[in-house]
């Protein structure tokens, strides 16, 4: 069986390394990560990713513009994002997720096992 | 005739046969007719005459003791009333002749034919004639002492016009004082030839005419040369047989009396003339015309004192016509006088009337002497003023000589009082003309109906602005009529009632002020005076009114209050705003605060919770990854991740507090928020005549806000574009949804909330067109800025936008404001559709 691809784009590097250690310890899935907003449609479009999770505040291009990019490129539009938010709060979590303009959002502190859950939901 | 007293005659007879004749003849007669007494002596007579009780003296004229004419003279001496019959001897009969020329009765001579008979009627024709011509002196002595002491001029003329009889006042007056003067004389020989042409001619008329010139009064001369008037009746005299013997002239002196008439006529004639005069100019001619034509004056001038040169100056010349006195003018306009110099100058300085009765004699000055050459000769001359004051000398000149005494000069002087009285009057009355003159023009020229009235409310005069009011061309003719020919009969009776009260109590109506229907049923406010109008006596005789309309006032007063209610009400309004100023700083700082603090939040929450996440990732991590036996280790890793969630919940909080969910947002649709800003402002749309034109799209996506302060952000807009269109215009709103592009979105760098707009996001746009003056475009980056404002003072208060653009940034909007080419402003609001 193939391991799930997912492409991680965010600017914070120890949050980026942090993250892909605990998702891939697990061995099912295969995390590449892409730190520049600007550099994330084109990783997107190499690593064929089948999820990709969102940072939303990067500098220049944010993760709304990456998300608005992506919904334009015919070959990526159809791969799901999550976005990742500091800013939403474990009680959002908690009561279903966050959909806000038809995008789920999920918060950075959030369990590992509600942030594997969420992953395997949006997975194709 | 034995009843009859007998005669008593003295016989003076020294011839005793001649004695005894006589007794014997008388005897005969008849006895007891005449007592006889005879004396032979002259002496012895004229003691018996003496005595008494003689009627008849029978006189020998040659006695011892005397002698021819000598006896009679004596005896006719002792007793010139007895009759005297003188008894004369055949040689003297020419003496006894003389002695009946001396006065005897008559003459006997002894001897020649006497009888009884013829003596006894000699005897009683001497008595008898001797009565009669005494009778007959007496009569005439009576008459002559009766002429002679009449004042009247007697005279009696021939028909040659020669006199033969006069009295002593027409000798007095002919300046005679023997007979022989007089008689004889003429009128060419007592009157200059003018004169005595006239009066001859009378004479003559009269003689041979035979009519009688009765009462005719005429000028004339005295022989001094004085001018007299007199009385005249001239009658024809005749004798029996109807010869004309002349006339009899009685000439009466009236000049007293006709001087008097004079004075009286030129007195009461300057009276009249100053009475009749309405000027001063006017008068002094006809004062001078009137004196000189009544008191036959030749000559009357005026002179003045004139005030700079401190002199009198001629200043008016009135000469009879028939006068040249060319000469005299102009020595008169030459001449001046100072005070105290010659006759002017002294009337001037004393104030007194003084007379010239001789101009030549007094010939004082070069213009007395032209006076003198005129042939003028006397004059009076007075002052013109009173006793402060002398205006001027008046004076008078005849080329006659009348009668000038203290009388005629007080009554000159009294012309000069009345003259000065007249200019005094003339002044007060000028006053007082202007006094009146300027009180009527102010009276009708005031806008207030002033009247006078009666006791029966009848108009007695009224000013201008009444017969304006009652439409009559002049004032007199509203006199005599009552309100009741002018006002309805409900308000006539009310104005009457109210009047009737007046008079009744005598009581003042005051600034009454009263609410009246005029002319086509408009009402008017009238302020009224009626105050009781009283004779000399107290008595109310009428009422003085003074109404004015003071509709305009009132209407003012009313526009006043309505000024002052607008100012109360701007005044509020001014509050309002203030208020609203108020509450927009306060929403602005709570907005501006807000969104500092959520800037703040955002960016603490993701500095901080990266960071956090970065930890909770790590310990995760290892708290799979060490396997130990010590407890501790999975109890230390447990404590961390608590600690973790600890701080990100705190961090949550802030978020809570800072972000838009303070903001009452709800899915809602825009055109029904619009509708409802276009309601709130609809009266200031309507104010300003501003036609609204809604080009609402249909089917259009929801927006997520909170409909209050969207609400706020529309009526802000629309007030904006009120403003700009003060004097009317057009407000298009129009709204339709898009996708955003690229080029349209504004960036915050600042902004941590990842709320914004993005290109392809679905929004509904709002635009709000006006037609007015737009914004000069340098401006147009400065009106977003707090308290900027392009309106003046008082109209906006420079935060709407500042708030419309932060309520619009709290739910991810934007507003641009642009100049529209074809003018006016276009506000374009952009709000994300709600795509949950």
């Amino acid at each position: 069986m193939d391991k799930k691809r997912i492409l991680l784009v965010d600017d914070d590097l120890a949050f980026t390394r942090m993250m892909k250690l605990n998702l891939e310890r697990s061995g099912t899935y295969e995390i590449r990560i892409e730190n520049t907003g600007s550099q994330a449609v084109a990783s997107a479009r190499e690593f064929k990713p089948n999820l990709i999770l969102l940072d939303v505040i990067m500098p220049e291009v944010d993760g709304g513009d990456v998300a608005a990019m992506l919904k334009d490129d015919p070959l990526l539009k159809d791969i799901p994002v999550v976005f990742l938010t500091a800013l939403v709060s474990g009680e959002e979590n908690a009561s279903g997720g966050l959909i806000r303009s038809g995008y789920r959002f999920i918060g950075k502190l959030t369990s590992e096992k509600e942030m594997l859950q969420c992953i395997e939901e949006h997975l194709r | 005739m034995s009843n009859m007293k007998p005669i008593n005659i003295l016989q003076i007879e020294d011839n005793p046969s001649e004695v005894v004749l006589m007794r014997a003849m008388l005897t005969e007669a008849g006895a007891g007719q005449f007592e006889l007494v005879s004396v032979d002596r002259l002496s012895e007579g004229l003691r018996r005459l003496a005595a008494g009780n003689v009627d008849l003296v029978m006189l020998d004229l040659g006695l011892p003791d005397s002698n021819g004419l000598e006896t009679f003279a004596k005896v006719h001496t002792q007793a010139p009333q007895l009759p005297i019959i003188v008894l004369s001897s055949l040689d003297d009969e020419s003496i006894a002749m003389k002695t009946v020329h001396e006065g005897a009765q008559d003459y006997v001579v002894k001897g020649e034919n006497m009888d009884a008979r013829l003596l006894v009627r000699t005897i009683h024709y001497a008595i008898e004639r001797n009565r009669a011509e005494h009778a007959l002196a007496e009569q005439h002595k009576l008459l002559r002492t009766l002429i002679d002491n009449l004042p009247d001029l007697i005279y009696a003329k021939d028909p040659q016009g020669r006199l033969f009889l006069n009295n002593a006042a027409h000798m007095r007056f002919l300046g005679a004082t023997k007979a022989e003067d007089a008689l004889g004389k003429t009128v060419y020989d007592c009157f200059p030839k003018e004169i005595a042409d006239a009066f001859f001619a009378d004479e003559q008329r009269v003689i041979h005419s035979g009519e009688p010139l009765v009462n005719r009064e005429e000028a004339s001369i005295d022989r001094t040369g004085r001018r007299i008037w007199v009385l005249t009746t001239k009658v024809p005299l005749r004798d029996a047989t109807g010869k004309s013997l002349g006339m009899v002239g009685i000439t009466r002196d009236i000049t007293a009396r006709k001087e008097a008439e004079q004075r009286q006529t030129m007195h009461s004639g300057v009276t009249r003339v100053l009475a009749e005069s309405d000027t001063l100019q006017e008068a002094i001619p006809r004062v001078m015309q009137c004196v000189c034509e009544a008191m036959g004056w030749d000559c009357g001038q005026l002179w003045r004192v004139n005030l700079q040169t401190s002199r009198l100056h001629c200043e008016n010349v009135y000469y009879l016509p028939a006068q040249d006195l060319a000469g005299l003018d102009k020595a008169s306009h030459e001449a001046t006088f100072a005070r105290g110099a010659g006759l002017l100058g002294r009337v001037w300085t004393d104030g007194r009337a003084a007379l010239v009765s001789d101009v030549v004699a007094e010939a004082d000055s070069p213009w007395m002497s032209a006076v003198a050459k005129a042939g003028l000769r006397q004059g009076v001359a007075f002052p013109v003023g009173n006793y402060r004051e002398t205006l001027g000398v008046m004076v008078f000149f005849s080329c006659t000589v009348g009668t000038m005494d203290e009388s005629l000069l007080a009554i000159m002087q009294d012309i000069g009082r009345q003259i000065d009285q007249f200019i005094q009057r003339k002044n007060a009355e000028e006053a007082l003309e202007g006094e009146r003159t300027l009180l009527r023009s102010l009276i009708d020229s005031l806008p207030i109906h002033i009247y006078v009235k009666d006791t029966a409310s009848r108009f007695i005069v009224v000013n201008e602005e009444v017969a304006r009011f009652f439409k009559v061309k002049h004032p007199r003719e509203v006199a005599g009529k009552t309100d009741s020919d002018f006002f309805p009969p409900d308000l006539a009776a009310q104005f009457l009632a109210e009047e009737q009260a007046v008079l009744l109590s005598g009581e003042s109506i005051v600034n009454r002020e009263a609410c009246v229907t005029g002319e086509q049923g408009k009402r008017r406010w009238i302020l009224t005076i009626k105050v009781p109008f009283r004779d000399n006596h107290g008595s109310i005789v009428g009422l003085v009114g003074a109404t004015r309309d003071i509709t305009e006032i009132k209407e003012a007063e009313e526009r006043l209050r309505e000024a002052n209610a607008d100012l109360e009400k701007s005044k509020s309004e001014l509050q309002q705003s203030n208020d609203q100023l108020k509450a927009a700083q306060l929403l602005l700082f709570e907005a501006e605060k807000l969104h500092a603090v959520g800037r703040l939040a955002a960016g603490v929450a993701h500095e901080v919770k990266n960071p956090l996440a970065t930890i909770l990732m790590g310990i995760n991590y290892l708290s799979k990854s060490i396997q130990s036996k010590d407890e501790n280790v999975a109890i230390v890793m447990e404590e961390m991740t608590h600690a973790i969630k600890r701080a990100d919940t705190i961090i949550a909080g802030l978020l809570e507090f800072s972000t838009p969910s303070k903001m009452d947002t709800k899915a809602d649709d825009i055109n029904t928020i619009v509708t409802r800003s276009l309601g709130l402002v609809k009266h200031e749309l309507d104010k300003h005549h501003i036609a609204v034109e809604r080009k609402l799209g249909e089917h259009l996506p929801a927006v997520l806000v909170d409909r209050n302060k969207i609400e706020e952000v529309f009526v802000n807009v629309f007030t904006n574009a009120v403003h700009a269109m003060a004097t009317g215009g057009a407000l298009t709103v129009r709204t339709y949804a898009k996708t955003m592009d690229a080029t349209r979105i504004q960036r915050d760098a600042g902004n941590r909330s990842g709320v914004r707009l993005r290109t392809g996001d679905a929004v509904v746009v709002i635009e709000v067109d006006d037609t007015g003056h737009g914004i000069p475009e340098d401006k147009l980056l400065r009106v977003f800025d707090p308290f900027y404002t392009t309106k003046p003072t008082g109209i906006g208060t420079g935060l709407g936008l500042t708030v419309v653009r932060k309520i619009l940034e709290l739910h991810s909007g934007t507003i641009e404001l642009a100049n529209r080419p074809e003018g006016g402003v276009r506000a374009t609001i952009v709000l994300k559709a709600d795509r949950r």
